[in-house]
């Protein structure tokens, strides 16, 4: 949890949020899978803020302590930059062309593989990189002092002969570990954040650049990322919330469409149901369903006529009983029966009456003859009625089946009817005439007229069964889509206020974080601007995405305006540095030292007193080496009785490069000078030169102390701040003394400086009395050199 | 001629320079301010140090770092330098501007009101 969450989460309780803003705000908080969760409607856990602060860790500090370059740009043969590896001022002075800049580019080069000189620019802007004089090869040699390490690290690229800028090998080395790729190093990142390096023309870019850049520039210092990874995550889902709450609905007209062109009763069902979307899943789910299809048609679809084969069996055996009954003809059954019935009567009477007349006819007489006549045609008559009335009841079954066989035709409203109902018709006349003859022809006209109606049914329900399913697929599509939609334009009403809260947040949140930056700038401005009458008031980042800025409260003699239209060069570059400084000096920076080239151009004299005191601040916890074309800072820093070492760069026939100290380059031995110069001048009162050469050779003194303990305990890795933290309590001279020779009080403090000079003692107690007055000791002169000879002894390791 | 007549001459040049100064006003504005600055000196060693009148300017502001306090030392060195350097002419640089000026003529004020005081 960065710092960032922890001041949202606060503010989070306070925020007048629906629920499930606040819910997409932690869920974003916590992460990709819980911010989906929030999206998806499951609230993430409720997260409470980190009361306890979080330390960040102070990073390894670094300083410079000496760029060696051989055949690179201005220099020729090998020459070395020493600097001190601690905090402090150099200047490194020299005319244009002398091969300061190279230094510079070279350190920068080392480090981060590129130069803000050339980047962007031209083929052949690279290809003057290496020195027209060098020899053979071509080398940057960096080394650093790295705070905890004994002997520091060294940084080195090396080109051959014939290689392209591009083509070096680079290095690390931490001494006594073995070589490792730069990227070891893990700069990467602070060199882009915290960029030590910065040329003339990239003041001027800072704030002649777009805008947004430097919105970002600053926004990645303060470690605010995080607010735009939020925000971008919020506004990520709110596109897809925006893009997926309109698919529903996107998705309607043509539903509708196909609903409203369906033939299908669930279509109309659908209609009505088209915001209830339960409904319409019901609907889309309930299945196949033929209620749709007219009945007639369906039992069309399903009807069955008898097979030929038993139709024509049925026929035969009805023609068979037909024909019987034909052969039967002229004995009606019934007169036969009765007949029958007759003689079995008068056959009884005979047996009663043997050889009577017939009592009917009073004829023939009933005797044995008649009896077995009668008798045979009694049984004769009898056979022939019960033959009849079997083959009239195979008729009659018959008819029957055959009414049965052939089901009713369904009044079916479809193509092919009249010829079915024609087929039918006759059927139904040939069953009500029983005409046998016709029969097998009127089913071979009905079996002709049903087959292709049942085959139209038949298709008319596939058709509708296969008309229905895609709209199954729609509606069930668009009743997932609609939920969705439903869920993300409540998403997306949520997300709006949370990243409008968010926004007002982090803006918030943005400003208090850049508060002392911004106050530092104005600081360093109100410092650099001497007679300048544009006031530098607040410093905020405004706007978001495309409009993102950073708003200058500039003002112009009071007024409120475009103020940076109407700031001069000179004032804009100042400006610019205003604004760098505090970057490039961020506690979270691994990179004590800072490298600016060219500071002065195009500044007014009296600025140059301004940037004076503000690099003499930075130099205070920062190693600042600044590269300067002409006199007019060191003069400045003389003037102010500013501590700086001053290095003049030379160069010499065929690019050779030499570094001097400058003659007033180093505060101690310039103090010294002065001694001199007031020790000499014979006029003046011997009480006041006393004072003062005692006075300037206690600042000589004090100077190299505090030096050589700052370099001493950065190579032995005591952390700085310890280091800083003694040398304020050190206030007096002896304690400083104390502190830089190692020793307690006492004994072992007079001790020590005996054994560092036979004359240390006398002159830091001559240091010490005749700054205030009371000088009885040697001759100004001796004491003067005396002290010399000290102070080279104290900076031998 | 005291070094609070100089410089009420100084202001009232930076506000309207005389005609007949033309372009070298700025030059010799910062001359009238310097003269202050180096009667006003001269008065305070006067009851201080003696022995300093007139001696080098360089000599005069290394002792005043140790006799007088260090900020109004550092001012009136400040504001010497500058001046020197504005009175003077350089082949490429301009004559001061009316700001700058107004700085150093505000900076040997502070200073002289400083020394009149110890």
């Amino acid at each position: 949890m960065t710092t960032v969450d922890t001041l949202i989460l606060e503010r989070l309780d306070a925020a007048n949020l629906p629920p499930m803003s606040v819910d997409l705000v932690v869920g974003a908080l916590l992460g990709p899978a819980e911010f989906a969760g929030a999206l998806g409607g499951a609230p993430p856990p409720r997260v409470q803020p980190a009361t306890e602060t979080i330390d960040e860790p102070q990073p390894t500090g670094t300083y410079l302590s000496a760029i060696e370059v051989t055949g690179f740009r201005g220099i020729g043969p090998s020459a070395t930059l020493d600097l001190v590896p601690a905090p402090g001022l150099t200047i490194v002075t020299g005319r244009n062309g002398s091969g300061k800049s190279s230094f510079a580019e070279a350190a920068e080069l080392a480090l981060t593989s590129d130069n803000r000189r050339w980047s962007g620019r031209t083929q052949a802007w690279r290809e003057g990189w290496r020195n027209l004089h060098s020899g053979e090869e071509s080398r940057i040699r960096v080394s650093f002092g790295v705070a905890g390490h004994h002997r520091g690290a060294v940084v080195e690229r090396h080109w051959s002969a014939d290689a392209g800028l591009d083509d070096a090998t680079a290095f690390l080395q931490l001494h006594g570990k073995p070589r490792q790729p730069v990227a070891e190093l893990g700069w990467r990142g602070p060199l882009e954040l915290y960029r030590p390096f910065l040329s003339y023309a990239e003041l001027g870019g800072l704030l002649s650049g777009r805008p947004s850049e430097m919105h970002d520039a600053l926004e990645r210092i303060l470690g605010l990322e995080r607010l735009v990874e939020l925000e971008t995550m919020l506004k990520q889902a709110r596109k897809e919330a925006d893009d997926q709450r309109k698919v529903g609905a996107g998705l309607l007209p043509g539903l509708r469409t196909a609903l409203a062109e369906h033939p299908d009763p669930r279509a109309r069902a659908a209609e009505l149901a088209l915001t209830d979307l339960d409904a319409l899943a019901m609907l889309a789910e309930s299945g196949d369903d033929l209620h749709d299809v007219p009945l007639a048609v369906r039992q069309l679809g399903a009807m069955q006529l008898p097979v030929l084969d038993d139709v024509s069996a049925e026929i035969a055996r009805l023609r068979g009983a037909l024909d019987r009954i034909a052969a039967l003809a002229g004995t009606p059954a019934e007169e036969a029966r009765k007949i029958a019935v007759l003689l079995d009567s008068a056959l009884a009477h005979q047996r009663e009456h043997p050889g009577t007349a017939c009592p009917v006819c009073k004829g023939r007489d009933l005797d044995a003859a008649w009896v077995d006549e009668a008798q045979l045609e009694y049984e004769r008559l009898t056979l022939r009625a019960e033959s009849l009335d079997a083959a009239h009841r195979l008729v009659r079954a018959g008819w029957q089946w055959l009414r049965a066989a052939v089901p009713q035709l369904p009044a079916a409203d479809i193509d092919g009817m009249s010829a079915a109902r024609e087929a039918w018709q006759r059927w139904t006349d040939v069953l009500t005439a029983e005409n046998a003859d016709e029969v097998a022809a009127a089913f071979d006209g009905l079996h002709a007229a049903a087959e292709p109606i049942r085959k139209t049914s038949q298709d008319l329900i596939a058709a509708r069964r296969k008309a229905w399913q895609p709209l199954v697929v729609q509606i069930s599509t668009y009743v997932t889509a609609a939920w969705a939609s439903r869920r993300a334009a409540a998403n997306h009403t949520a997300l709006q206020k949370a990243i409008t809260w968010l926004r007002g947040v982090g803006s918030e949140i943005r400003n208090r974080k850049l508060e002392p930056i911004a106050q530092e700038a104005t600081e360093i401005w109100n410092l650099l601007r001497q007679q300048s009458n544009v006031e530098l008031g607040s410093v905020r980042l405004a706007g978001t995405g495309p409009t993102r800025r950073v708003d200058l409260g500039v003002t112009i003699d009071g007024t409120a305006g475009a103020a940076l239209g109407v700031m001069s060069q000179g004032e804009l570059h100042s400006l610019a540095l205003a604004l760098f400084l505090p970057r490039a000096t961020a506690d979270q920076s691994p990179f004590r030292f800072l490298i600016i080239d060219d500071p002065v151009q195009s500044m007014d004299p009296a600025k140059v007193y301004g940037l004076a005191e503000v690099l003499a601040r930075v130099a205070r916890t920062r190693q600042v080496v600044v590269f300067t074309h002409d006199d007019r800072l060191p003069a400045a820093l003389r003037h102010l009785g500013l501590p700086a070492r001053i290095v003049t760069v030379n160069r010499l026939p065929k690019s050779e490069v030499v570094v001097d100290g400058d003659r007033d380059g180093d505060p101690a031995l310039r103090y010294l000078g002065d001694a001199r110069a007031i020790a000499s001048d014979d006029e003046v009162e011997d009480s006041i030169r006393s004072t003062v050469v005692c006075n300037l050779v206690r600042d000589a003194l004090e100077f190299t102390g505090q030096e050589t303990v700052r370099i001493r305990d950065f190579r032995a890795g005591r952390p700085m701040a310890d280091t800083e933290a003694d040398l304020a309590k050190a206030k007096t001279l002896n304690e400083v003394m104390i502190l830089t020779l190692g020793a307690g009080n006492g004994g072992s403090y007079q001790g020590a400086l005996s054994r560092l000079d036979p004359k240390a003692r006398e002159v830091v107690r001559a240091a010490n009395n005749g700054a205030h007055g009371q000088y009885h000791g040697a001759v100004l002169h001796d004491l003067i050199t005396d002290a010399e000879r000290v102070i080279g002894k104290l900076r031998k390791p | 001629m005291t070094p609070e007549s100089l410089l009420d001459a100084a202001h009232a040049m930076l506000v309207r320079p005389a005609p007949s100064l033309r372009t070298c006003w700025p030059r010799a504005c910062a001359a009238v301010v310097r003269l202050a600055l180096e009667l006003g000196l001269q008065r305070y060693w006067q009851t201080r140090a003696p022995s300093l009148e007139g001696r080098p300017m360089r000599h005069q502001l290394l002792a005043l770092a140790v006799l007088a306090d260090n900020r109004t030392a550092q001012r009136a060195t400040l504001a010497w330098h500058g001046l020197s350097r504005a009175m003077h002419h350089h082949t490429y640089e301009l004559p001061a501007t009316v700001a700058e000026l107004d700085n150093w003529l505000e900076i040997t004020e502070l200073s002289l009101q400083r020394l009149s005081k110890e």
